[in-house]
């Protein structure tokens, strides 16, 4: 699965663009799941809490429980910093 | 040598009480612990176990080559507990219950308590291998009970019984001659890598999970050279046929002094044995590798176990 996703750009990048003709103020990133990855984002439907999304994984792939936690936690994580996901 | 031909359920035993029980071996000692502890830290002869995200057991061990005085260490340590954390420490006399559980060691214990729980120390020394190991049974928000307590001491054992050990951490299980000493280990989510050294041959165990995701698009030998270290990726990967599951199987033809390395006694060692099975109904991809500098003995294959839980 590809993820698209927007960035906004720092106000003085923004800038700096601007003099290379560039005025858009947001830049597109792509990041490309594999198939675990594509799984955890695929059992995000806003309801599940992080542990259910633990133990569903864990389930479905038949890891040891302390395995996928790390995992699912760390991807999570990792989707959180980019901006794509809010944890409530 | 046993790749196992079954897959034994997590050592798991069933108390009384209806607490399920698993075995952790680790670096020279095991025990029974309660089926909803896992591993929380894990090191050289040191071993931190949680329950619900809570430590409950901490286990470090070290062999003495003095003389060792149990009461200076059980006070050496109590010291360590700074009186502005913990308001009450004392030496303790072990109960009854323990005591019995703790037959084969000599053994003494502290109790604590402070703002953020309280605990119940045991330090043990073992007459036998030498070892002064201390179980360390932390109690933060709820008691751990007597029963687990006991059981856990009474299984306790700091050095193999036999020819083997054990070693069962995870999901895996394997038993090795007792000369092979830990040097490496590597726990990442999907991957586990131990290796293991003697005077004269070197083991190491993988583990890949989960199988269905690694081998999509590829089989266990398409698996196995695109992992392998690219001094192994010669010659050809025998299947194994009469293995329970699917396997591929490599060794180096190490026979004389054409089998020495160029710089013998240094250098890569020449004889290097491998095979690698995909559990199917574990979903997992075990692997083993043994390097020597002479030709590898059948007898050491016989002795190696391992298996997924």
């Amino acid at each position: 699965m590809l993820l698209t996703y927007p960035v906004v750009l720092r106000p003085w990048f923004v800038r700096l663009l601007d003099r290379f003709g560039s005025s858009s103020g947001v830049i597109t990133k792509k990041l490309q799941l594999d198939e675990l990855g594509t799984a955890v984002w695929d059992m995000m439907n806003g309801g599940s809490t992080v542990e259910q999304i633990v133990d569903a994984f864990a389930k479905k792939y038949q890891l040891h429980g302390k395995e996928a936690e790390i995992a699912v936690t760390r991807f999570i994580r990792d989707l959180g910093k980019r901006g794509l996901i809010g944890l409530k | 040598m046993v790749f196992s031909d079954h897959v034994t359920s997590g050592c798991g035993l069933s108390g009384s009480s209806g607490v399920s029980w698993r075995q952790v071996a680790w670096d020279g000692i095991r025990f029974d612990a309660p089926g909803d502890w896992d591993i929380k830290e894990i090191g050289f002869k040191y071993l931190v176990m949680e329950s619900a995200g809570v430590p409950v057991l901490e286990i470090k061990w070290r062999r003495i080559a003095g003389v060792f005085n149990l009461q200076r260490q059980i006070n050496r340590m109590i010291g360590r507990f700074g009186s502005k954390t913990f308001e009450t420490r004392r030496v303790c006399p072990l109960p009854a219950g323990w005591i019995e559980a703790l037959e084969p060691f000599e053994a003494t214990g502290f109790f604590w308590r402070g703002s953020t729980g309280q605990g119940k120390a045991v330090l043990l020394f073992c007459p036998v291998c030498r070892n002064a190991v201390l179980l360390h049974f932390i109690e933060t928000g709820r008691s751990i009970s007597a029963d687990v307590i006991i059981t856990v001491l009474r299984s306790f054992r700091d050095h193999a019984e036999t020819e083997k050990a054990i070693w069962c951490i995870f999901d895996i299980r394997a038993e090795l001659p007792v000369r092979f000493a830990l040097k490496r280990y590597r726990f990442e989510p999907g991957m586990f890598e131990l290796s293991f050294d003697s005077t004269t041959e070197k083991i190491t165990l993988h583990r890949f999970a989960p199988a269905s995701v690694l081998l999509s698009g590829k089989d266990l030998p398409g698996f196995v050279r695109e992992t392998m270290p690219a001094e192994d990726r010669l010659g050809e990967l025998q299947m194994v046929r009469q293995a329970p599951w699917p396997a591929v199987e490599w060794q180096t033809a190490c026979v004389g002094r054409q089998a020495r390395p160029r710089f013998w006694p240094f250098g890569k060692s020449p004889c290097r044995w491998f095979r690698w099975w995909h559990v199917v109904e574990k979903n997992r991809i075990l692997g083993i590798r043994i390097e020597a500098k002479k030709p590898i003995e059948p007898v050491l294959l016989e002795n190696i176990r391992y298996e997924t839980l």
